[in-house]
């Protein structure tokens, strides 16, 4: 038995991030960064926030340092610790430090995840002096040049279980990002996926469709990294209809009549 | 109040008094139990088409043509062959479809019934009914029909490509199901044979028509062309076209009806309660004549249950005889079935009869009636309306109450009688809380662990290797939880069950041994009461607010709970979500303790209420709440399910152990 050939999803490493801005974004960042204020990205799930971060890195020629928040992320994991060794400790800066010293994009991936009083270490970064006091070896570190603090978070992802505080939220510059328009999303599906350029379209009038079933029980709506992930498995030869129940419908509710409704719509778009 | 019977069906009811017994008894035709019915697909097909059409419309259950032989005499025009079966139609709002398509196969008619919906909407997006083909002739109005037809079902499948062998199956079985040529009039004939060469496709020299006005010029072009118009004038009645399941039917655009100035009569309840029947068919909604008010002949009346309480009135001018009063509803409900249209009017007082139709006339319910701005006390939540499926704004007013102090005698037996219980209840929930926890000995953590690193020192010293298990944590394994109980204390609570005591009597009791045990948690925790009486009165006491402290003062609270009025669940439960809201936790949970489905002393009766109170669960579990229901109505499974989801609810078979089953679920809902 032979493997087949899997299409590389994204290429992020090498070269420019490919990216399709939705709208005024990229010059609202570049302004920001030149500013050094702190950004908040806004946006569901897998409309492209990350991707975003990666061009904008990849463009303003800064490193990008990554965390991806949950709600076990304490201080300590954001700022460094001690390390102990048979002679002795040694500090170990985290990301964030790291970055501060560096002067990196510093992206804290759904933030709303981490606890709160984690997030309350950001603070003294995002005003005008841009200080990051580290208690524990008494440094106080003044961000270097190009650094810029990044958050992004799903404003629908139960909403309301877990916010930022008012405090926090308004030492961001806010930026909505949503779902790509028609066009641009069949580019990106076309792209990232590898399938052809009428199903890449059809699964965006899919999505369409299905995303107008939002707030009609359908928490979450079909995010533009499933339909890649629906494109991927129809270039791996699977049905199309199936790729779609399998990769958007399924994972999507487990309500009857919702789940009916959408293999209807399915059914429907897919010759 | 009558009883609903069914929740899916819809039961809004029409009264209607009615005059005259001119048409002999209808006999249903009894459903074939097997064949899919309406009701089974019609969430899925409304939701299929708001995500198709970005739009909501509104479902509604196609009648029965009127029985042909009389009212064919009776207006002596409409040539033979006569439709019988229901079929799909629209007026460019709504969407009619037929309560069950009587096919075996369910599979097929599931098929059928989506191709038709969208068909529909199809033809409501197109704007097919709102044109003025009503003023065409006859034959050229058929011809326009054919036309939107066609057009629509090419707009659809060009949206949605998959469903042409869909569409192939609906075209087939309008086909087979078409009385034989033989069957129509010469005059109708070369009109039927285009339409059978449509149906299976033959007919591929029909232009595709870009809009409803393209299509009657197109119309009246072909009808030339094609030289339909019969030679000798033969019978082709007002609506030559045979309406089946493909075509379907354009109605007129529905009229809004007016109310009868003044027309509030106070619902008197030292009346007898209408008789209730239902109605196999309702006529069709007719525009009174001009002069018909003033005449003494007047067309057939029907009148709406909706306030002031309207009525039917019969055609022809022949009032019901007054002394009729013991006339049987069920002989009305038959006769009115066969009329073909009625007039809807409203009038003041009480029904004598209630006749439940499948497919209610257009309620009149969105507008508020006369003076409620005067009233308007408390806070105003909306209220979903399933039927157009938009919220109808400021509907339900919430009036917060505190409830008075009970008695204390009662608080004091009760505890007594259940002292053992509560020691037990009591630890056990104490078991629940949480604590901040050092974690030692970690791999990673907040701080060093200095007790490990000590003897991680000695035995380095000692020769072994170091360990890396040198940290603490701090876990909070913090529940962060708040919770609401909303209690149910509507009229239906005042039933007995077992050993002379009621529903709330059981729920009392239950309550006061939660809201202790409760205590113990360390959770903040509300509870609140709810009963309504129509929308401008949605009574909700506070118990126990968040702030407030369990003591003697809530005790007494609970003590003085007693049954009032209906059961108007939705507001209460977007009333508690809201205040759920504003409390700082990471869950929140809303439990509520009902004996009886949404009630009130309007259309919250019945499917309305039901789906009503869906609509504000779903809100709420949208916004992170989870609701659970506790329920000891026997009939519950058959709304339950509905409205809270299959795992969010549970029902009591024996109400006498509420308070222990209670206080279990409060246990594993506090855990999960
Ligand atoms: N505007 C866009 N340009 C290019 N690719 C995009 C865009 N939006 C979404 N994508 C694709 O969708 C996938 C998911 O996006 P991602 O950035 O991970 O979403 P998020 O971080 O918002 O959850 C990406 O891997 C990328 O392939
Ligand atoms: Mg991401």
């Amino acid at each position: 038995m032979t493997l087949p050939e899997y299409p590389p999803l994204a290429k992020a490493s090498e070269g420019e991030p490919f990216y399709v801005p939705c709208g005024n974004e990229v010059a609202m960042f570049e302004r920001c960064h030149a500013r050094g204020l702190a950004v908040m990205l806004k946006g569901p799930t897998g409309c492209g926030k990350t991707r975003f971060v990666e061009h904008m890195a990849w463009k303003l020629d800064r490193p990008l340092i990554t965390v991806a928040c949950h709600d076990d992320l304490s201080a300590s994991d954001l700022i460094g610790r001690f390390l102990i060794r048979h002679d002795g400790t040694v500090w170990q800066d985290g990301p964030l430090t790291r970055a501060v010293r560096e002067g990196a994009i510093c992206y804290l991936d759904e933030v709303v995840e981490a606890r709160q009083d984690t997030v309350v270490v950001l603070h003294a970064l995002t005003d005008h002096r841009r200080l990051l006091p580290i208690d524990k070896t008494g440094e106080l570190l003044m961000a270097a040049p190009g650094f810029q603090l990044v958050i992004s978070y799903n404003p629908g992802y139960q909403r309301m279980l877990k916010d930022l505080k008012p405090s926090t939220r308004q030492r961001f510059v806010a930026m909505d990002l949503d779902f790509p328009g028609e066009d641009a999303e069949a580019k990106i599906v076309e792209r990232e996926s590898g399938v052809d350029a009428p199903t890449s379209r059809a699964l965006v009038t899919l999505a369409r469709r299905l995303r107008a079933l939002r707030d009609r029980g359908l928490a979450e709506v079909p995010s533009t990294r499933l339909l890649i992930a629906a494109g991927a498995l129809c270039v791996d030869g699977i049905p199309v209809r199936e790729a779609c129940l399998a990769a958007i419908v399924s994972p999507l509710s487990d309500d009857e009549a919702l789940v009916g409704a959408m293999r209807d719509l399915v059914d429907g778009t897919f010759i | 109040m009558a009883e609903a019977e069914e929740v899916l069906t819809d039961a809004a009811r029409h009264a209607t008094v009615f005059a005259q017994r001119l048409w002999r008894r209808y006999s249903p035709a009894p459903d074939a139990p097997a064949s899919l019915s309406l009701s089974e697909v019609a969430e899925r097909l409304e939701l299929l088409l708001s995500a198709v059409f970005g739009n909501s419309y509104r479902l509604r259950i196609a009648q029965p043509p009127a029985r042909p032989t009389l009212l064919g005499n009776w207006f002596g025009r409409t040539p033979r062959p006569q439709r019988l079966a229901a079929v799909p139609a629209t007026d460019g709002t709504s969407i009619w479809l037929p309560r069950s398509l009587d096919i075996p196969d369910r599979a097929l008619a599931a098929n059928l019934y989506r191709v038709m919906a969208l068909q529909q909407a199809m033809r409501i997006r197109r704007g097919s009914a709102l044109s003025l083909w009503r003023s065409l002739p006859p034959l050229a109005g058929a011809l326009y029909h054919l036309l939107e037809v066609q057009a629509a079902e090419r707009e659809l499948l060009e949206e949605m490509p998959g469903f042409a062998e869909s569409v192939r199956a609906l075209r087939a079985c309008a086909h087979a199901r078409r009385p034989p040529l033989s069957a129509f009039g010469s005059a109708r004939r070369p009109l039927e044979a285009r339409v059978r060469a449509l149906l299976i496709g033959e007919a591929d020299c029909v232009p595709q028509s870009p809009t409803p006005e393209a299509s009657c010029e197109l119309a009246v072009r072909l009808l030339a062309e094609w030289g339909l118009e019969p030679a000798s004038g033969g019978r082709i009645g007002q609506e030559p076209l045979f309406a089946d399941w493909w075509t379907g039917m354009l109605l007129a655009p529905s009229p809004h009806h007016q109310h009868s100035a003044g027309a509030q009569s106070p619902f008197d309840p030292t009346q007898a309660a209408p008789q209730s029947v239902r109605l196999e068919r309702r006529p069709d909604i007719r525009q009174a004549r001009p002069d018909e008010d003033e005449s003494e002949e007047s067309g057939p009346l029907m009148i709406q249950l909706d306030e002031p309480h309207p009525h039917a009135e019969d055609p022809m001018g022949l009032q019901r005889p007054i002394d009729r009063d013991d006339a049987d509803a069920e002989l009305f409900g038959e006769m009115l079935g066969d009329l073909p249209q009625a007039r809807l009017v409203a009038s003041p007082g009480r029904p004598k009869e209630v006749l439940l139709a499948d497919d209610p006339p257009d309620a009149s319910a969105n507008a508020l009636a006369p003076g409620v701005s005067a009233l308007q006390r408390g806070i105003a939540y909306p209220e979903w309306d399933y039927r157009t499926q938009h919220y109808r704004e400021q509907n339900a007013l919430v009036q917060v109450r505190t409830a008075p102090p009970g008695n204390p005698a009662w608080v004091a037996e009760t505890l007594e009688s259940h002292q053992g219980l509560l020691e037990g209840i009591r630890r056990r929930f104490e078991l629940l809380r949480t604590h901040r926890a050092w974690l030692r000995g970690q791999v990673d953590g907040d701080e060093l662990d200095l007790d490990a690193y000590v003897d991680a020192v000695a035995n380095l010293r000692a020769g072994s290797g170091l360990t890396d298990r040198l940290y603490r944590t701090q876990r909070c394994a913090e529940r962060n939880l708040a919770i609401l109980l909303l209690i149910d204390v509507s009229g239906s609570t005042d039933s007995w069950i077992s050993q002379g005591r009621r529903v709330i009597d059981v729920e009392r009791e239950a309550l006061l041994l939660v809201s202790i045990a409760l205590q113990s948690l360390g959770a903040p925790y509300a509870i609140q009461a709810f009963s309504g009486q129509g929308r401008e009165a949605v009574v909700l006491r506070d118990i126990k607010t968040f702030e407030e402290a369990y003591g003697q003062e809530v005790a007494l609270r609970i003590a003085s709970l007693e049954p009032e009025h209906y059961t108007r669940c939705g507001a209460a439960i977007r009333h508690a979500s809201a205040n759920l809201m504003c409390q700082p936790a990471a869950r929140r949970l809303l439990l509520v303790l009902s004996d009886g489905k949404p009630s009130d002393n309007d259309d919250y009766e019945g499917r309305y209420g039901v789906e009503d109170t869906r609509q504000a669960v779903l809100e709420a579990v949208l916004q992170g709440i989870s609701p659970f229901c506790l329920t000891i109505d026997r009939q519950a499974s058959a709304y339950l399910p509905r409205i809270f989801g299959a795992t969010r609810y549970a029902l009591l078979p024996r109400p006498e152990l509420l308070p222990t089953v209670l206080l279990d679920w409060m246990r594993r809902l506090v855990q999960g």
